[in-house]
C-alpha cells in the first residue's frame, strides 16, 4: 500500500516537472519568436509557435503569443489568419483590451472589429436586510383614541440566484430568484388606557421574489460601480408572529402610578390567511464589483419599495374571529425593504466578431490620448 | 400588480366594519348596548380586578366607528349593570343589581349623554329583587321587569306550591323624579321558579309583560316555558296569559323586543333538551298579546314559535330587529371543553333562518351581551372576550350579510 502510493506521488512530481519543463521550453520559443519579429523575419514565426500552441499552454503564454501573430499577420497583410489569431487572444483573455499607446495602431483597429462582452452571466448572493413598514390606514383593536402603534425594524435576510443579459458593455438586463425573510416589529401602547397595556408584535415572513431589473455598470476597472432599477414580483410563503402581551393594571396596594404587568408570551402564530399572498415592489439599487480573474465578486445595496397592501382587508378579522386571543388587528400597511448583499458573478463570455466593427470609438480613443499627450 | 395600494384607493373598510375591545384595568364584561338615535352607541358592562371577582358597572360612549368619547365606572363594588335604555329627555337610565342573594337589591341611575351622573336610587323593600330589564313609561315613569322573593299569601290553600317557591316574577315601578318607588305584584305567585323580562306600554292603556315561569299550564305540568300577560292600568292581569313551549322541554326566556312590521313582540330564550342540549327558541307573539283567532280556540296564539336545531349547544342572550326584514339572536354557544363562543344567527322579520356565525377564541371562555341594528343598516354585536390575560368588552360592527366588508 505505501508502496503504491510512494509510485503515484512520484509519477505526479514527474509529470508536473515535464510541465514545467515545456513550459520554460516555449516560453523560451515565444522569445526567440519575438525576436525574430523584431528582426522583421515574419514567415518564421508561426511554424516556431506551432507545437507550442498545440500543446495548449497557459492562459497568459496563448495570449502573449497570438498577439504576435496577430501582428505579424497584419503585417503579412493576411487579414483572415490575423483576425483568427486576435480571436484567440480573446479566448485566452476575454478581457484583454488593447491600448493605443502600447500596442500597434493596426492592432488596434483590428480589435475594434471584435468583442468577447459575455452575452450571459450567472450571479448569486447573500445578505442582511431590514423591513421599513409603510402604513396606509392605521387599525386599532382598542377603542380608545390615545392607543398608539409604532413600528420598528428588525434584521432579517436574503439569498437568490440570477441569470444576467448582458446588451452591450453598459446595459444588461437581469432576471433573479431570491428568497427573502423580513422581519418587524409593531408595539401598541395605551391600550386600554393611558400608560397600560402594551403588545408587542413580531413578523417573520417568508417571501420568493422574482426580480427583474435593468443595470448600468461601468466596463473597466478593476472595480466598477453599477446601478439599476426593477420589479419584483412576491409571493408570501409564510407568515408567523411572536406576540408579547404585557397586561399592566395598577397595582392595588399602591398608587395608580405603580402597576403590576400579567404577561404572557405566544409564539408561532400563523398569520398566512389574514395576508395577501401576492405582492409586486419597485426597486433601485448599486453597487461595486470586484473583478477576481475573470469572474466578479460584488457587494450590492438595494432598496425596495412595496406596491400592495400585506394586509388582507377582507380577512383582517379573522384572526380575531377564529381563535387568536390577543388584541392584535393589522394596519392596512406595505412594506419596504433595504437589503445589503456579498455577492459572484460569473461570466459566459463569447469572443466574436461584431457584425460591425467599432473602429469610430477606436478613432475617438486615439485622438483623446493624443489630445492628453500634447 | 404594478400599481401601488395607497390611502386612496385602499377602502378604510375598517371604519365601519370592525372588532374593537373596550376597558380599563382588570376584567370587564359586556353585557348590553344602546343605540343612540344618531348612531353614537352606549356600551354598558362590569369591571373587577384580575384578582378579585366582585364587580363594578363600567359604561362608556363610542362613536359609530367605536371611538371611545367617555368611559366611567359607575356605582359601587358589588353591582352588577343590567339594561341601559334612554329616557324621554335622552338621558341614559341604567339597572344594576346590588348586593347578593337575599341582599341583592335594584339600583336604578340617569346619566347624561356625557356620562355626568344625574340621579341615582337604590330601591330597598327589605327582601331580594332581581331586575332583568327597565322600560320608561310614556309619563317618565322607570318600570323594572325582574324577579322577587315569593311572596307567601299568593301561595296558600289551593294555590300551595309542591316544592321549594325561589322566585315571583315583579314589576317595580319608580316615578319619574326617583322619589317615589313600589313593587307591583298582582301577577306573582303559583311558580316555583320565574322572572319577568321585560314591560311595554300598550295602545289600551296598559301593559304587556314578558317573561318565563314554571306555573303550571291546563295542562297541569310544571315546567318551565315562555309566558306573557296583559296587565291594566294597575298592572292586574285580567285576561289569559299566552304560554308557549317546546313539549318535553323546557324553556328560559332571555330578550324581548316589540317589532312593527310584524305588529306585536319577539322573545328569545333557550329550549332545553336536557343539561348538554339546547338551543335557540323564538316565540313572535300578536299585539293585543291575547288574541284568539277563532272562536273555537280556547287558546291564545302566538305569530309564530322557532326552535332552532343547529346542532350546536346555544344558549340564547339577546334578540333585536332590523325592520322591516330581519331578526338576529345574539346566543352563547357551548364548547365541548364548556368554553362559550359569541353566536349570532341571522333570521328573517318572520323566522326563517339566514345564516350564522361565532366569534371566539377556542380556549377562551367569550359570551354574547346583546345584539343591536344599528340606525346605518349595521349590525352590533357586543360582549365579553377572554384574552389571553383578561377579559374585556368587545364590539363587533357587522355588514347586514354579517360580514366585515359590504
Amino acid at each position: 500500500m505505501l508502496c503504491k502510493r510512494i509510485i503515484a506521488i512520484l509519477v505526479i512530481v514527474a509529470s508536473c516537472s515535464k510541465v514545467a519543463l515545456a513550459q520554460d521550453e516555449c516560453e523560451l520559443i515565444l522569445t526567440q519568436a519575438t525576436e525574430e519579429f523584431n528582426a522583421g523575419h515574419l514567415t518564421s514565426i508561426a511554424p516556431m509557435l506551432k507545437d507550442c500552441l498545440d500543446k495548449n499552454q497557459r492562459r497568459d503564454w496563448r495570449q502573449r503569443a497570438y498577439l504576435l501573430l496577430a501582428e505579424t499577420y497584419l503585417l503579412l497583410e493576411d487579414p483572415a489568419n490575423a483576425e483568427q489569431s486576435y480571436l484567440n487572444v480573446l479566448r485566452a483573455n476575454p478581457e484583454y483590451i488593447t491600448d493605443p499607446s502600447r500596442d500597434p495602431i493596426d492592432l488596434v483597429y483590428l480589435s475594434g472589429k471584435f468583442t468577447a462582452t459575455p452575452i450571459f452571466s450567472v450571479h448569486g448572493y447573500a445578505g442582511p436586510n431590514i423591513t421599513p413598514v409603510r402604513v396606509i390606514h392605521d387599525v386599532h383593536s382598542g377603542g380608545e383614541p390615545y392607543t398608539k402603534e409604532t413600528y420598528s425594524v428588525r434584521p432579517g435576510w436574503q439569498v437568490g440566484a440570477g441569470a444576467e443579459y448582458n446588451y452591450n458593455d453598459y446595459l444588461s438586463a437581469t432576471l433573479g430568484a431570491n428568497f427573502l425573510r423580513t422581519t418587524f416589529k409593531q408595539t401598541t401602547t395605551n391600550l386600554f388606557g393611558m400608560d397600560k397595556d402594551i403588545i408587542e408584535f413580531i413578523d417573520r415572513q417568508n417571501w420568493m421574489t422574482v426580480p427583474i431589473s435593468v443595470k448600468y455598470t461601468q466596463p473597466n476597472g478593476k472595480w466598477r460601480r453599477y446601478g439599476y432599477v426593477g420589479l419584483s414580483f412576491n409571493y408570501l410563503m409564510s407568515d408567523k408572529a411572536d406576540i408579547e402581551i404585557n397586561n399592566r393594571d395598577a397595582r392595588a396596594d399602591a398608587g395608580i402610578d405603580e402597576r403590576t404587568s400579567f404577561d404572557k408570551s405566544i409564539s408561532n402564530v400563523n398569520l398566512i390567511n389574514y395576508r395577501n399572498r401576492y405582492n409586486s415592489s419597485f426597486f433601485v439599487g448599486g453597487g461595486v464589483k470586484y473583478k477576481y480573474k475573470l469572474d466578479y465578486f460584488y457587494f450590492d445595496l438595494r432598496y425596495s419599495f412595496g406596491m400592495k397592501n400585506v394586509a388582507s382587508p377582507e380577512d383582517r378579522y379573522n384572526s380575531l374571529t377564529l381563535g387568536l386571543p390577543y388584541a392584535y388587528v393589522d394596519d392596512d400597511f406595505r412594506i419596504d425593504n433595504l437589503a445589503f448583499s456579498v455577492g459572484y458573478i460569473h461570466p459566459f463570455y463569447k469572443p466574436r466578431k461584431l457584425q460591425k466593427a467599432r473602429t469610430k470609438s477606436v478613432l475617438r480613443k486615439i485622438e483623446k490620448e493624443d489630445n492628453e499627450t500634447n | 400588480m404594478c400599481s401601488c395600494d395607497t390611502e386612496g384607493n385602499v377602502d378604510p373598510v375598517y371604519q365601519t366594519y370592525f372588532l374593537k375591545y373596550y376597558g380599563e384595568d382588570g376584567n370587564q364584561e359586556g353585557v348590553d348596548l344602546l343605540v343612540n338615535p344618531d348612531g353614537s352607541m352606549i356600551l354598558l358592562g362590569n369591571s373587577s380586578s384580575q384578582t378579585n371577582p366582585i364587580t363594578i358597572p363600567f359604561i362608556a360612549k363610542v362613536d359609530p366607528f367605536g371611538t371611545v368619547q367617555w368611559q366611567r365606572q359607575l356605582g359601587g363594588l358589588n353591582e352588577k349593570a343590567i339594561d341601559v335604555e334612554l329616557d324621554n329627555g335622552g338621558n341614559l337610565i341604567v339597572l344594576s343589581n346590588y348586593g347578593d342573594d337575599d341582599n341583592s337589591r335594584v339600583k336604578v341611575y340617569r346619566l347624561g349623554q356625557d356620562g355626568t351622573g344625574m340621579d341615582s336610587v337604590l330601591l330597598d323593600f327589605q327582601e331580594w329583587q332581581l331586575g332583568r330589564s327597565v322600560t320608561v313609561a310614556s309619563d317618565g315613569r322607570i318600570l323594572i321587569a325582574g324577579s322577587r322573593k315569593p311572596y307567601a299569601p299568593n301561595n296558600l290553600g289551593d294555590f300551595a306550591l309542591p316544592g321549594e317557591d325561589f322566585a315571583d316574577m315583579t314589576v317595580i315601578q319608580l316615578d319619574a323624579t326617583f322619589q317615589n318607588d313600589s313593587i307591583i305584584a298582582g301577577f306573582g305567585g303559583g311558580e316555583l321558579n320565574g322572572s319577568a323580562l321585560k314591560i311595554f306600554e300598550n295602545s289600551s292603556g296598559g301593559y304587556n309583560l314578558l317573561g318565563y315561569s314554571d306555573r303550571p299550564a291546563k295542562d297541569n305540568v310544571r315546567k318551565t316555558r315562555f309566558e306573557a300577560f296583559t296587565l291594566n292600568e294597575v298592572f292586574s292581569s285580567p285576561g289569559q296569559r299566552v304560554i308557549a313551549e317546546v313539549p318535553g322541554e323546557t324553556q328560559v326566556a332571555a330578550s324581548v323586543i316589540e317589532t312593527f312590521t310584524l305588529p306585536g313582540y319577539i322573545m328569545a330564550g333557550t329550549s332545553y333538551v336536557n343539561t348538554l342540549s339546547s338551543n335557540i327558541y323564538v316565540v313572535s307573539y300578536y299585539n293585543p298579546l291575547d288574541r284568539v283567532t277563532s272562536n273555537a280556540d280556547k287558546m291564545p296564539t302566538t305569530q309564530y314559535q322557532s326552535q332552532y336545531l343547529l346542532n350546536r349547544r346555544l344558549e340564547s342572550v339577546s334578540i333585536s330587529a332590523a325592520e322591516p326584514d330581519y331578526l338576529f339572536v345574539a346566543a352563547n354557544e357551548i364548547k365541548d371543553n364548556n368554553k362559550r363562543d359569541i353566536f349570532l344567527l341571522r333570521l328573517t322579520i318572520n323566522g326563517s333562518v339566514m345564516g350564522s356565525l361565532s366569534f371566539g377564541s377556542l380556549e377562551g371562555d367569550d359570551s354574547a351581551g346583546a345584539v343591536r341594528a344599528h340606525p346605518d343598516g349595521r349590525i352590533a354585536v357586543f360582549g365579553t372576550m377572554e384574552l389571553e390575560t383578561q377579559k374585556k368588552m368587545v364590539l363587533i360592527m357587522l355588514s347586514p350579510n354579517g360580514n366585515f366588508s359590504n
